[in-house]
């Protein structure tokens, strides 16, 4: 039996040849397929990596520009959140060094003081340099030490030096009147320490820069101590997860108590209430990532006319091959071979033949280097699968035949 | 004598999607070891069906067939196919795809014969059906239909076994060729204890065997014993 199958591979050279063939581009091809489908998600991953969604707290109108006065509870709830990350907040405050009288703030207030919980906020010019003492870093702006930093030159001036204890007068900015109008209050005293210093020796760019950086929880536990409401003037962030918009976009709308409802899209700003609104920067995400998805989406619906596509041309094959092939399987069953014993040579001989072709498509497939070894094997035994499938089906369907009839039908 | 296959009432009717075929109504008769049985008849008449049935290929639709008293429904006929009943077929039927020797060496496969004691079988029915040896090694398809007959000849006595079973065996050959194969059934039969069944239109054929049954439209009649 075994010898009748190796010769019968030989002597249909071109029928075998045929069938290895259309393995081999079945397997290269489903390769292809999958691969298409690998890249695509990886792409959109890659997208969700590359493509940071940026939110800004806007007013209800959607400007930026002033008035925008984050209230504490916000706060609270985006620095608990799970969908974000990076988040950046800020206020300004004005300072004077020592204690003065009000009446006096004209000539003593003269520091502009930036109070940020990190220092690549949006709050700060982007080429800022500073300095630490020693044992100091840029993670005390996510703390709440009493600690501050001041200009190079300003200590010079002073004579200040790393690590002295220095009273500040502070003065914080109130919107009154549709929130458009400024108004100055006085915070009170409070001691910092010098931790570091922002050198302003490049005299080009250090007019923009604050006369000073105090983190941001320290001043608002300065707030609440004095029982005054603190508000943030900038707040943004990131979304943790672009791939998880609606689990974030749920989430903003517990923010708060009453959630950042008004969730900005695009330029079509527009006024609701009073309160805070968040603007979304996620339109090139969405539409990169749709079209990605949509792609995927039709790839991904092929997936079963694949493996039915697979299973059919295994049947079509089998089946016209088989054809060929009944007087073979009639004469094997007149001289005695069993039933089982007779489907068993013809599968056995499509069985090499659709294994070499798919070894070839495997070796063709990673070549061209598109997909890793493991989905290779993984796609190849589908297809071989399918194949050997509708292989199956076609010889059983000759075996169903008796004997008699079989050897009459020429 | 020892009788080895009795027919009782055998009919057979052959059934397709569109219309039913009755080609044998209760035949009954039966045949002995060590001779030569000849089945004449018109064309259409069921000799080769009921060939079929003595071959074990199919059962009887009504009635039944006893090879050495067992009722062949219940019989392994697989094994009795491979083993005790070899058949010449009308239509030679050969394996397209081995050659001359390979075809008459793979009964021999399947009994387990080992390869050597198989190829000089092979060898010698060939050279006693008077097949040249430059023949051996071609494909079917490139000899004649003469040549072709004897080879399933050669692969049916090859084969060994209890009964012969030849439909028109010397259809294709002229009458020299002829003597020699009717010679060759007839010695099986009588020298190796074979019972010999030939169906054949040939009164010279006929005129050799010991018994002869004329078929006529599904049933069998004795003509001479
Ligand atoms: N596979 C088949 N399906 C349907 N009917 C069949 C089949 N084979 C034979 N028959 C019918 O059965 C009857 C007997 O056929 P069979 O082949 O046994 O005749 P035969 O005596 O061998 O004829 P010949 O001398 O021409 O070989 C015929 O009427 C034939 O048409
Ligand atoms: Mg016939």
């Amino acid at each position: 039996m075994y010898h009748y199958i190796t010769k019968s591979i030989r002597r249909l050279k071109s029928r075998s040849i045929l069938v290895i063939l259309v393995n081999c581009v079945l397997a290269v091809l489903l390769n292809l397929y999958f691969g298409l489908i690998d890249s695509y998600r990886t792409q959109l991953t890659d997208l969700a990596a590359n493509t940071p969604i940026r939110c800004t707290i806007t007013n209800p109108d959607g400007t930026r520009e002033v008035g925008i006065a984050v209230k504490s509870d916000i706060l609270r709830d985006l620095q608990a959140a799970q969908q974000i990350k990076e988040l950046d907040c800020s206020t300004q405050l004005k300072a004077g060094f020592g204690e003065f009288e009000i009446a006096r703030w004209e000539e003593n207030l003269n520091l502009d003081v930036s109070v940020v919980n990190r220092i690549d906020s949006s709050a700060l010019p982007d080429h800022i340099r500073v300095n630490y003492q020693e044992g100091w870093d840029e993670s005390l702006f996510a703390g709440s030490e009493k600690v501050c930093l001041l200009k190079k030159s300003d200590m010079e001036e002073q004579g200040f030096s790393y690590g002295d204890e220095i009273p500040f007068t502070v003065y914080h900015y109130v919107y009154i009147d549709e929130r458009r109008d400024v108004d100055i209050l006085e915070l009170g005293y409070m001691n910092l320490k010098v931790v570091g210093q922002i050198d302003d020796s490049d005299s080009v760019e250090s007019h923009e820069y604050p006369d000073m950086l105090v983190p941001f929880q320290t001043i608002w536990d300065a707030f609440d101590e004095r029982g005054v409401d603190f508000t943030a003037e900038a707040v943004s962030f990131y979304v943790r997860d672009p791939l998880a918009l609606n689990a974030f976009k749920a989430e903003m709308e517990q923010i708060g108590g009453n959630g950042l409802l008004e969730v900005y899209k695009g330029e079509g700003a527009r006024f609701s209430y009073k309160g805070s609104a968040l603007y979304v920067q996620d339109g090139i995400f969405i539409t990169m990532a749709g079209r990605l998805k949509t792609a995927l989406r039709i790839l991904t619906a092929f997936l079963i006319p694949m493996g039915i596509l697979v299973f059919i041309i295994g049947y079509v094959i089998s089946h016209l091959l088989v054809n060929g092939r009944v007087k073979e399987f009639a004469l094997f069953r007149s001289l005695g071979v069993k039933q089982s014993g007779a489907v068993w040579v013809f599968w056995s001989e499509q069985l090499v033949l659709v294994l070499a072709g798919n070894v070839l498509g495997c070796l063709t497939a990673l070549l061209i280097g598109q997909v890793g070894l493991q989905d290779i094997l993984t796609v190849c035994g589908a297809a071989f699968g399918g194949y050997m499938l509708g292989t199956t089906v076609a010889l059983l369907w000759l075996a169903g035949n008796r004997p008699l009839e079989l050897l009459a039908s020429e | 004598m020892s009788r080895i296959i009795e027919a009782e009432k055998v009919s057979y009717i052959y059934q397709t999607k569109y219309q039913k075929t009755k080609a044998l109504s209760e035949v009954s008769c039966s045949f002995e070891r060590g001779k030569v049985y000849a089945i004449t008849g018109k064309s259409g008449s069921g000799k080769s069906t009921f060939l079929s049935l003595l071959a074990g290929l199919d059962v009887p639709t009504e009635g039944t067939l006893y090879v050495d008293g067992e009722d062949m429904k219940e019989m392994d006929r697989d094994a009795y196919r491979m083993n005790r009943a070899s058949v010449i077929y009308q239509a030679f039927h050969l394996f397209p795809l081995l050659t001359v020797q390979e075809n008459v060496m793979f009964p021999m496969e399947l009994q387990h014969v080992p390869q050597k004691e198989a190829e000089a079988r092979a060898k010698e029915h060939l050279a006693k059906v008077g097949l040249p040896d430059t023949l051996y090694k071609k494909m079917p398809n490139m000899i004649s239909g003469g040549e072709q007959q004897r080879v399933a000849i050669a692969r049916a006595m090859a084969a060994g076994g209890e009964i012969l079973l030849a439909d028109e065996p010397t259809g294709n050959l002229d009458s020299q060729n002829e003597r020699v194969i009717v010679d060759l059934l007839c010695k099986l039969a009588h020298e190796e204890n074979y019972a010999v069944i030939i169906v054949t239109h040939n009164e010279a054929v006929a005129a050799a065997a010991d018994v002869v049954y004329g078929m006529w439209d599904g049933t069998l009649t004795v003509v001479r014993e």
